[in-house]
């Protein structure tokens, strides 16, 4: 009985963990973003050797967001943050025409992974204040993200210097994740 | 294909590290930093961590790689072996006149730096034009030892200023080339190096960073250095620095020997401990505002140099001779003054002023510059100009 109780005080009270896994090319500006959503600001990162991680809270959800360095040597390391991964964010820098196919390449290469089969993907299409960028329908098309089978995606343009659609693309991880 | 590939990776590796190996791509082109680790593989420049790091947010972004975490392709080697450090100078920093950053700590100071250079292009010089000098400098980049830095007053950046300074640079190299000396072993750059900077500091009215740095000046770009013209001076309070190459001629050679035997006079006291580096964040030498300049404190001795942070510099003196010393590189206004000289003549390294307003002559002339202490009867020695202006100099070395 009591056990019952607290469940229900837990569902009602508790936070929810959700694990989101943070990748994407070097320079999307996935640290910029993590920091944006931690503390609220904009930090000068350097580039990432390694990961960072921290833990936002939103909505009673205390997301624990890992950002994985990007350069093309380090990207084999991701594959070793997959477990335990409920969400990945895959970072575009809509300004980068040149790399997209590169982007795309790589976002495909991951999702072959047989860890990350559940898991939902959110792709923040970052930098949108730079002159001449792709839209979101834009990298839709050019990821290929139509391609996608079993798979909850959702794409959202953002731009992390201000903030733009960073908590939106939290409002949808978090809807998927309470379904 | 795969090894083939990773074949490549691994040359295109070696060239690369060869590369960053080179003198001149050694220290980070953005703040001076030793020991680039990423290359900037928009402009071709050779960068540090944090450098990268800041390159990343300027707009538009520029792109960058660390040299051991990327893979390059073709093109990108090709563009690094043909670029690098040194080209990148002659284009970004073309028309730069003021003090090389140095291994600056100071993140915002570097930061505002690529803004001008970068993103308002300030300092970029066309490379069709700066190519054309760029034999030039290369010649006497190799003629002169190549881990000094270049050290003098910043100007109003103009394109009329900058191509008279390629004459002047070139008038330079060619002094330099003829006079036999090897300046690059003298320990005395060394020595009055921080004293140096911070002269030039407070000389420049357009200053906004404070640097020091480890070696002293290049004399292929410093104006003291040019052939027979010692710059003068033509200022108005309000007005923009400006040089004009009109000065009284004065043998270089002499000059270097005013130095050599500077040197050796501070060699001959070895038990004096001269910490040049202290204080500078405080000292008034350090300071690019001219209103916290050290002129506009009162000192005991009416003399400039009642200010602690040069209390070192001025015992070291003191030493030697307590009442007839001037400082070379202050512009020579002296401390223990015998009264003996008009007021009003100058003869400053760097420019000859006659600043009629406040009856001071100082190489230190900034806009602010204190009227209480117009009409003292101030002295200035060049000890560069042999005493050729000014019948009465100073300078103990001539």
């Amino acid at each position: 009985m009591g056990l019952t109780l607290s469940n229900i005080l837990s569902r009602i009270f508790g936070k929810k963990q959700m694990q989101i896994l943070m990748v994407g090319l070097d320079s999307a500006g996935k640290t910029t973003i993590l920091y944006k959503l931690k503390l609220g600001e904009i930090v000068t990162t350097v580039p990432t050797i390694g990961f960072n991680v921290e833990t936002v809270e939103y909505k009673n959800i205390c997301f624990t967001v890992w950002d994985v360095g990007g350069q093309d040597k380090i990207r084999l390391l991701w594959r070793h943050y997959f477990q335990n991964t409920q969400g990945l964010i895959f970072v575009v820098d809509s300004s980068d025409h040149e790399r997209t196919e590169e982007a795309k390449k790589e976002l495909h290469n991951m999702l072959q992974e047989e860890e990350l089969r559940d898991v939902v993907l959110l792709i923040l299409a970052n930098k949108q204040d730079l002159p001449n960028v792709m839209s979101a329908g834009e990298l839709t098309e050019k990821l290929h993200l139509n391609e996608l089978r079993n798979r909850k995606w959702f794409i959202q343009a953002t731009c992390a210097k201000q903030g733009n659609g960073l908590y939106e693309g939290l409002d949808w991880l978090s809807n998927e994740l309470a379904k | 294909m795969a090894s083939s590939r990773k074949k490549q990776d691994e040359k295109n590796l070696k060239i690369l590290r060869d590369l960053a190996s080179l003198q001149h791509n050694k220290y980070c082109f953005d703040c001076n930093q030793r020991g680039p680790t990423y290359v900037n593989v928009t402009i071709g420049s050779f960068v540090c961590t944090k450098c990268s790091g800041i390159l990343r947010g300027l707009t538009p972004p520029h792109r960058v790689k660390s040299i051991s975490m990327a893979t390059f392709t073709p093109e990108e080697v090709e563009l690094l072996k043909s670029r690098g450090n040194d080209y990148c100078r002659r284009i970004w920093l073309g028309l730069y006149e003021g003090n090389i950053l140095t291994d600056s700590r100071d993140e915002q100071v570097v930061r505002d730096f690529m803004v001008d250079k970068y993103e308002r292009k300030r300092y970029y010089l066309d490379p069709s034009v700066s190519l054309t000098n760029g034999v030039d400098i290369q010649a006497s980049n190799q003629s002169t030892t190549k881990n000094i830095t270049v050290q003098q007053p910043k100007l109003p950046l103009q394109v009329n200023g900058a191509s008279n300074n390629d004459k002047n640079n070139k008038n330079i190299n060619g002094k330099i080339n003829d006079f036999v000396a090897d300046f690059g072993s003298a320990d005395i750059y060394n020595a009055i190096n921080a004293n140096a900077n911070k002269d030039n500091n407070v000389n420049n009215n357009t200053t906004t960073t404070t640097t020091t740095q480890p070696s002293f000046a290049n004399f292929d770009n410093n104006l003291i250095f040019n052939s027979n013209n010692v710059p003068s001076f033509n200022n108005s309070n309000n007005g923009p620095q400006h040089f004009n190459t009109t000065g009284p001629p004065a043998p270089p050679e002499d000059r270097y020997a005013a130095l050599k035997d500077l040197d050796n006079a501070l060699k001959s006291q070895p038990q004096t401990q001269i910490d040049w580096s202290s204080g500078s964040n405080g000292s008034p030498y350090g300071s690019a505002t001219p209103t916290s300049s050290v002129y506009s404190s009162p000192s005991p001795h009416g003399s400039m140099y009642g200010s602690p942070s040069q209390g070192q510099f001025a015992s070291v003196f003191m030493q030697q001779d307590t009442t007839k010393v001037s400082n070379p590189f202050n512009g020579g206004l002296i401390w223990g003054d015998n009264g003996s000289q008009q007021a009003g003549v100058a003869a400053n390294p760097f420019r000859t002023t006659n600043n009629k307003v406040n009856g001071i002559s100082s190489g230190f002339y900034t806009s602010s510059f204190p009227a209480t202490n117009g009409g003292s009867p101030w002295v200035a020695a060049n000890p560069f100009t042999m005493g050729t202006t000014n019948g009465h100099s100073n300078n103990p070395f001539l």
